[in-house]
């Protein structure tokens, strides 16, 4: 059974649509990434999911549960990272997960043990006890995670988890997350408008104006959608040659860019021009490319 | 869970001071222009004249508290809303309507925690003053009348609040409130010294209607007192102009049917509150 089956999916805002009929699915225990910029439709998407905005159109089934039927089912298997705190920056971090514990009666032994549990993984124990509101941006975002895991849930959706941390911060809060899911079973769907993030999901969705451009583990799209580059510094008059032999180039300052499928093309190619080569290096093809071959613009981070 | 919401929104309120100041801002400013100006135009020599005047003015400001402490709290409702933090509990598996109604307990909770507050600051004062409080049984009856304007004025603002976006039109709600409630009480100026019309609009109002129920209760004591021996006109003529009876036609309207006006706003705006909590779906 999938994890979440996403049918034709439509919403629109007054006239202006944002997801225009798309559909995937989501298979349990995946690591799935929804991609895309700003105004792509990822935070619709999610807000859909979430139970906290009706879709115009479609039909959406998590864990087997109806969407517009059984939200409270789907409510109890969800956790949910916002891209924004919700935590109340007035009370302490502990305040705010025991308070958010008892919305799915978790108390008492059973709480304490799950605290100790996160706080194993999280290690938000050192700052348990401040205000929300005098945290660091990271700090903040553990609190958050710790808090969409009080319940245990099979579904951990996270939207922007890194969006606006300093690179350390960054760092860190990848790195939980990929320990999290190598330790649970949790499906987690995730979206960001970082490549880099995307590399470590197994499946990911291209998500651009409303639609869905290309699906994928990020490997495959890589091959898919985007060539290696030869890159070489020529020595004579290497752009004469290409020419005549009909070889797409093109120059950048000195160096010629030459797409290339594999790199034992690129290894053929210098053997046949070694003698209008001064340096050459093969250069692997990234997320970036593949965004901008697909959707023909750049993805922007920030 | 309604009562960890419950718990979760009173303690967002008591830490935030500034929030608490402004709810009883009103109350502090009708005190200070009383002090300075109000008490001047009351002859307070005369024989319990002072503690009629102190029971009037501290019956007043008991009553505006149950008005502004439950619009201030509510402030916290539309700080969840704009800050998105109501999504927190809308993606937990709590009804909305239980998290909806959550605000308006809370509100009931505090405003009236807070009036009484407010009400034994008051008989301390009265102690210090004029050596005496009201009796114990007007306190039993004050304390049921605050739980009913508090809960009148949180259903009333909580329907007028579920309607606002963002926390600076609270803000102005709360201004407004604040300036005109001194006047729609009848504290600034005295509701017998208004021409009839501006007087037939403040008798419609459930304002008067409340802090003429709160001034009888408060008040017996003390009208008693000052009027023993006294002609039954001179009576009914102050109780006239300081508001304390409620003129509508040229009828004194009795106790109980003041009581009976203030249930049925109390009842329309509770009804108006839960069709609107209905319709609390999803919001985002």
């Amino acid at each position: 059974m999938n994890a979440i089956q996403v049918k034709n999916l439509h919403k629109s805002y007054g006239d202006k649509a944002a997801v225009k009929g798309i559909h995937f699915s989501v298979k349990k225990n995946a690591f799935f990434a929804l991609l895309g910029p700003n105004g792509a439709g990822k935070s619709t998407t999610i807000e859909i999911l979430s139970t906290l905005l009706e879709k115009n159109q479609g039909d959406i089934a998590i864990n087997g549960y109806t969407l517009g039927q059984d939200d409270a089912a789907i409510r109890q298997t969800l956790g949910v990272v916002f891209q924004y705190s919700v935590l109340d920056p007035s009370l302490t971090v502990l305040e705010n997960l025991k308070l958010r514990a008892a919305f799915y009666h978790l108390n008492g032994e059973a709480l304490e043990e799950r605290l100790a549990f996160l706080d194993q993984l999280i290690h938000f124990s050192p700052f348990q006890d401040q205000r929300f509101q005098t945290l660091s941006g990271g700090q903040k975002r553990k609190a958050d995670i710790a808090r969409a895991l009080l319940h245990n849930p099979e579904i951990l959706i996270l939207d922007e988890p890194t969006t606006g941390l300093d690179p350390k911060s960054r760092k860190e809060i990848w790195q939980l997350i990929l320990q999290l899911k190598s330790i649970s079973k949790m499906t987690v769907f995730l979206t960001t408008h970082y490549m880099e993030e995307v590399l470590d999901a197994d499946h990911v969705i291209i998500l651009h104006e409303g639609r869905i451009r290309a699906e994928d583990s990020a490997e495959r799209l890589r091959i898919k959608y985007a060539n290696d580059t030869l890159k070489i510094v020529p020595k004579n008059d290497l752009e004469s040659q290409l020419k005549q032999a009909n070889i797409p180039y093109q120059k950048h300052n000195t160096t010629l860019h030459l797409p290339i499928e594999t790199s034992f093309q690129g290894i053929d190619l210098v053997q046949q021009f070694k003698d209008q080569i001064e340096t050459f290096e093969i250069v692997k093809a990234n997320m970036d490319d593949v965004f901008l071959n697909i959707t023909g613009e750049r993805l922007e981070a920030e | 869970m309604l009562t960890s919401l419950i718990k979760r929104h009173l303690l967002i309120y008591l830490r935030d001071r500034w929030a608490i100041f402004f709810s009883f801002l009103s109350v502090l400013i009708i005190l200070g222009l009383f002090i300075l100006f109000l008490r001047n135009t009351f002859d307070l020599s005369a024989p319990d004249v002072d503690y009629m005047v102190y029971a009037w003015i501290l019956s007043g400001v008991l009553m505006v508290s149950t008005v502004t402490v439950p619009l201030g709290f509510l402030g916290t409702m539309v700080v969840d809303l704009e800050t998105k933090r109501l999504n927190d509990f809308y993606v937990s598996p709590i009804p909305r309507k239980t998290i909806v109604f959550s605000y308006l307990i809370a509100a009931i909770i505090i405003g009236t925690v807070f009036s009484m507050v407010n009400f034994i600051i008051g008989q301390l004062f009265l102690l210090l003053r004029v050596n005496q409080t009201i009796p114990l049984i007007d306190m039993i009856y004050v304390f049921f009348m605050v739980i009913l304007s508090t809960a009148l004025f949180s259903s009333l603002f909580f329907y007028a609040v579920s309607y606002l976006k963002t926390s600076n039109s609270h803000s102005t709600l709360s201004t407004l409130v604040g300036t005109l409630i001194g006047f729609l009480t009848g504290l600034y100026v005295p509701i017998g010294v208004l021409n009839t019309a501006t007087r037939t609009v403040l008798s419609l109002l459930p304002t008067l209607h409340s802090v003429s129920a709160f001034r009888q209760i408060y008040m017996r004591d003390a009208l008693e007192t000052v009027f023993a021996g006294a002609p039954a006109e001179t009576q009914v003529h102050q109780e006239f102009i300081l508001g304390i009876t409620l003129r509508i036609h040229e009828t004194n309207l009795s106790l109980n049917v003041i009581l009976l006006l203030v249930i049925a706003w109390t009842v329309l705006f509770s009804i108006l509150s839960i069709v609107r909590i209905g319709k609390f779906k999803r919001v985002s």
